[in-house]
């Protein structure tokens, strides 16, 4: 199956070949806990500058195309990190991001190369880098982000 | 079912984010990259202006006719040629087209504003947040002088909430239990006190127009004073107080009636 991702803002294209997501894969990766106003309001209501909120808010818009159907990687992205977040609420959202970002380049480095500049960019932007986070966590809390990025499995192999 | 359990079933504190937004009229500048961007604009323009204005100066033609001023109107600029125009006069000119320029813009800018009002999407204090300290200011305030004649009526009350989910986005689900809550305290609360937290809250939040806000707020409480038909001095003098208050004036402390300062209702 073609995986399609237009980075307009980068002004290339990347298309990859995936074997063909089951059926549980395919509900994980496809299904979306928010609506975008959903979402939109989350973002309103982070306790971090408009810059940043308006980055995550493209963040959001990005997708690719899985054979003919299109996924909203972006919002899935984050809405893992809020799910982490709500349920590590001692960490901020910065944290939560550097956690599931540095893992997610080690696990689905397609992921990482789609979101990564948008990413990126946002960390800078609210003045956090990702500097080795996830070594410092505990053992539970590095099992949870393996486990929530579990969804971009059928990315897993593609660089 | 009590005031605080209906609270506690709100999920939402603003339903329409756009108007919120709107409604605190900071327009771009709620982007620090664009107030950097227009800064920076601004700058350059203006030093372009100076520039500009210099290089006019520095022609010989300005030169003749404009900085040899002394001579020309004696009649005796033909004989100050060859001319080099005094440095002051270039640096002047400079300032002057960087000044006109800076003025001009600026009223455009203020033009501008009054027709076009810019949304910004986000804002950097977290939405609900910020509009629950707006709610926690202005309705007591209003409640306050709906209260001015001792009682408040469903006239006023209308008045209230409309003002929160019409002209402010606030979600009504919201608006009805948290006026209720305040009606019930409001013996509690101090106009000078709300009017002062409300000046504070709008000049040192970066996401608040304070200029805007507070007319917008004086407004709402003109129009509470004549939504019972009857616009008694009393409430004239609380809303002067308030509109003072807001502009940052000595509180007038000895114009209201005590039991009209800190008691709401009977």
């Amino acid at each position: 199956m073609l995986v399609t991702a237009t980075l307009q803002d980068l002004e290339t294209s990347i298309s990859k070949e995936i074997p063909d997501p089951n059926g549980k894969q395919r509900e994980q990766l496809f299904e979306l806990s928010f609506s975008k106003s959903q979402l939109e309001r989350k973002i309103a209501n982070l306790p971090m500058n408009a810059d940043a909120k308006a980055m995550l808010s493209s963040l959001a818009k990005r997708i690719v195309k899985v054979g003919e159907t299109v996924l909203r990687i972006g919002q899935k992205f984050l809405e893992l990190v809020f799910r982490l977040n709500d349920e590590y609420g001692h960490l901020s959202f910065g944290e939560v991001i550097c956690l599931m970002v540095e893992k997610m380049f080690q696990f689905a480095p397609f992921v990482g190369q789609i979101l990564g500049p948008l990413l990126l960019n946002f960390l800078t932007t609210i003045g956090q880098v990702i500097a080795g986070q996830g070594a410092m966590v505990d053992a539970a809390l590095q099992t949870r982000v393996s486990v929530l990025l579990n969804v971009f499995e059928p990315f897993r192999h593609l660089t | 079912m009590t005031v605080s359990s209906d609270l506690a079933k709100v999920d939402q504190v603003v339903s329409n984010d756009i108007k919120f937004c709107a409604k605190l009229q900071i327009g771009e500048s709620a982007y620090g990259t664009l107030r950097a961007q227009a800064s920076a604009k601004d700058l350059w323009i203006l030093a372009n202006s100076v520039f500009v204005g210099a290089r006019i100066a520095s022609l010989p033609a300005f030169a003749a006719t404009g900085s040899s001023s002394a001579f020309a109107w004696t009649g005796l600029s033909m004989f100050a040629a060859p001319v080099v125009t005094p440095i002051l006069t270039v640096v002047a000119a400079g300032v002057f087209a960087g000044g006109a320029y800076y003025g001009v813009s600026r009223l455009m800018r203020e033009y501008t504003s009054n027709r076009v009002d810019v949304v910004p999407k986000f804002i950097n204090t977290p939405i609900d947040v910020l509009a629950v300290s707006l709610f926690d200011v202005i309705c007591p305030l209003a409640l306050k002088v709906a209260a001015s004649d001792r009682m408040i009526v469903k006239e006023e009350r209308d008045v209230i909430a409309e003002y929160f989910t019409d002209l402010w986005g606030y979600d009504p689900k919201f608006v009805e239990p948290a006026m209720a809550a305040v009606e019930h305290h409001l013996d509690s609360f101090s106009v000078q006190q709300m009017t002062q937290d409300l000046r504070l809250l709008t000049k040192e939040n970066p996401d608040c127009n304070h200029q805007k806000i507070r007319d917008g707020v004086v407004e709402l409480l003109s129009e509470i004073g004549h939504a019972d038909g009857v616009f008694l001095p009393a409430e004239k003098q609380m809303i002067d107080d308030i509109s003072d208050g807001l502009l940052g004036k000595t509180w007038a402390k000895s114009a209201l009636p005590n039991w009209m300062s800190r008691a709401g209702k009977e």
